[in-house]
């Protein structure tokens, strides 16, 4: 009896991961494992199904492809760019719309909030409305306020492109990272900021002092996700500019159009694999670091 | 270290009075304790003074200076809270020394301060620890050193005890009251459990909806209360209250089948009032319980519950539509069903008007 009773409580608790376990292995590691070995194969739909071994090169190939390298490029630019703009925006969102007492804050979270749970098709439609270069509204007011000379069309322009985009995926994901620090700036007991109050420390130090580290595991959370999005990330980038393929692919496609070009629409399975691969290295490596920096880990 | 006066104070959210009116001087190195329950605007009071709520309308004044609008970090008070809001992710020292840091006070100085009121609370082995390793007692010492450590004017405490287990409360109530006398500083302290009130404060301000009810040592709360709610409020179990008519002629608090001979002393106080309406109220530990052989006036009647505390117990009788609770000695071994006979001690009557509640006449 007391045997069965410790066997059952010494494998009780991983019983319960079980289910958890089953999907993250099926649905993530399963795939990232064979999508490596894919890599390592000639696998080509548009020739047949076989899988012939050829060591690695696609790995080199890839590597020396000025697209991919284009992709990377673009790649680690939206994440540079995206990842500060949506961390403290959320940021600066969560706080104000936290604070007591102040007016209008119900309004304004509301319409942070919104763009998150517009389809992105929906999303992506308006902004290549606002972006359109005859009658777009972003033009339409440079030129009523005599700065026509800066007008463009902003998601065909090799400069403005990729950060026309940037800025709708900000635009939409500001609200996501705002409810991420808003919840657990809701779960610090009131006391605590107000204990701080009461020991003499301003309101920007409660902020920077007590609030902040305190939402330390969100900005793990929010870093994570604005670093990977910026590698996988696919709506806005296909739906805005990657349909039509943007300038040859360079302009705009991130690693995940690259590789969905390579394996979806050119059917080069093995090829795409091993770009998928690399993304995957590059994303948790990126994630690593950042955090092991910031001391989440 | 100074006085702290309130003129007039209330309190509105929205709708709600939470404190009305309220005016005090608690002077200079006075424990000072608001007392009464959940609800009845007391923590209000203390975040008054704090400066986390302003005032709806009245003034309050820390020595000199009226505060109403000092924010609250420019007030040099100092609180401990209910749950001890120790910052999580500071080490203990950090939580002590954070509000000398943000002084500007030297290094040097900051360790200094820190070891001798680690010293003074017994947490020095404590001071790298995160606030989540610590016990609820050593919780509490480390928001209390976090309070003491900068020498303020004014000590404010949130229920201090109120999360502590029964023996580690006793023995924390006996240390603040030495560290208060220590230090000297004023000291606001709210609680809603009577005891502490009593055991702690020099004096003590009962509240009950957002009102003073009464002001006073807690000797003086205890043999004069002001009001049936202050009477109901202090002393375990709570005192016996008994509607009564006065029948003038014999001078016989009469409600039904109990019948109480007013004693000489307050005949004259109640007769000069003609008031016909009265409740009596009476201690439990100031009733004589007889089992056989009751004296004449003794009042009959019948055990309903008997709980056991020990050295004591305490007997529920069942008299009309009346429950009267005693404490008795352990050897008077009445159980439930049991015919008893009680006579309230002498002296030991209070009188309420039972239209105002307000006491007419009592004495301990």
């Amino acid at each position: 009896m007391r045997v069965a009773v410790r066997r059952s409580l010494r494998e009780g608790p991983y019983l319960f991961v079980v289910p958890a376990l089953l999907l993250f292995f099926s649905f993530f590691l399963y795939p990232a494992i064979i999508g490596f070995f894919y890599g390592l194969t000639g696998l080509d739909l548009r020739k047949g199904t076989s899988l012939d071994f050829i060591g690695l090169k696609n790995y080199v190939e890839a590597l020396r492809d000025p697209l991919m390298q284009a992709a990377f490029r673009n790649s680690l630019y939206v994440a540079v760019v995206s990842s500060p703009i949506l961390v403290f925006g959320g940021l600066t969102s969560a706080l104000l719309v936290a604070k007591k007492g102040l007016r209008g804050k119900a309004a304004y979270a509301t319409i942070i909030i919104l763009p998150v749970a517009m389809p992105t098709i929906a999303t992506s439609m308006i902004w290549e409305f606002i972006y359109d270069s005859q009658w777009g509204a972003i033009n339409t007011i440079l030129e009523r306020s005599s700065l026509g000379f800066l007008t463009t069309a902003w998601l065909h322009n090799p400069t403005t492109a990729l950060t026309a985009i940037i800025v709708t995926y900000c635009w939409t994901f500001i609200g996501f990272h705002m409810a991420i620090y808003f919840s657990i700036i809701q779960s610090i007991p009131k006391s605590i900021p107000e204990a701080a109050a009461v020991d003499g420390l301003s309101e920007f130090q409660i902020v920077t002092r007590i609030i902040m580290p305190l939402l330390k595991p969100g900005f793990g959370l929010s870093i994570v996700n604005t670093v990977a999005g910026a590698f996988t990330y696919f709506d806005f980038v296909f739906l805005m500019t990657g349909v039509s393929g943007g300038g040859g692919f360079t302009w705009t496609d991130t690693m995940i159009l690259w590789i969905y070009r390579n394996g979806i629409a050119f059917l080069k399975i093995g090829y795409s694999s091993a770009g998928a691969a690399y993304t995957t290295l590059v994303v948790f490596a990126l994630n690593f670091v950042i955090l092991r920096r910031l001391k989440i880990w | 270290m100074v006085d702290v006066v309130l003129r007039e104070v209330s309190k509105s959210f929205q709708e709600v009075k939470a404190v009305d009116g309220l005016s005090v001087k608690i002077d200079d190195g006075e424990f000072f304790t608001l007392l009464g329950p959940s609800g009845c605007g007391k923590t209000t009071v203390l975040r008054l003074v704090a400066g986390l709520e302003t005032v709806t309308k009245g003034e309050i004044y820390l020595g000199e200076v009226r505060v109403n609008d000092v924010p609250a970090k420019d007030r040099d008070v100092a609180m401990v809270f209910q749950d001890y809001a120790l910052y999580p992710h500071m080490s203990i020292f950090e939580n002590l020394s954070l509000c000398l840091k943000v002084r500007k006070v030297p290094k040097q100085e900051i360790r200094q301060k820190v070891d001798e009121v680690a010293e003074l609370l017994r947490i020095g082995d404590l001071l790298s620890r995160k606030p989540s390793q610590l016990s609820g007692g050593q919780q509490q010492r480390a928001a209390v050193g976090r309070a003491i450590i900068r020498k303020p004017k004014v000590f404010l405490m949130d229920e201090p005890l109120s999360n502590l287990d029964a023996i580690l409360r006793v023995s924390m109530r006996a240390e603040l009251i030495a560290l208060q006398k220590r230090l000297g500083t004023t000291l606001i302290c709210v609680t809603h459990d009577q005891v502490e009130a009593m055991t702690m404060s020099d004096r003590i301000l009962v509240m009950n909806r957002g009102q003073v009810q009464q002001l006073g040592t807690p000797r003086e709360i205890f043999s004069h209360p002001a009001n049936k709610f202050v009477e109901t409020f202090i002393g375990t179990p709570p005192m016996n209250f008994v509607e009564c008519d006065l029948l003038e002629k014999e001078a016989i608090l009469d409600a039904g089948e109990f019948r109480l001979e007013v004693p000489g002393y307050l005949r004259s106080i109640m007769t000069d009032r003609k008031l016909e309406k009265l409740v009596v109220g009476f201690r439990p530990d100031k009733i004589i319980v007889y089992t056989r052989d009751p004296p004449e006036h003794a009042i009959q009647a019948r055990v309903f519950v008997r709980e056991e505390l020990g050295n004591q117990a305490i007997l529920s009788m069942r008299i009309g539509e009346y429950i009267i609770k005693s404490l008795v000695a352990e050897d008077v071994l009445a159980k439930p069903d049991d015919t008893v006979w009680f006579l309230p001690r002498e002296n030991s009557l209070h009188i309420f008007d039972k239209k105002t509640e307000t006491s007419i006449a009592g004495c301990e």
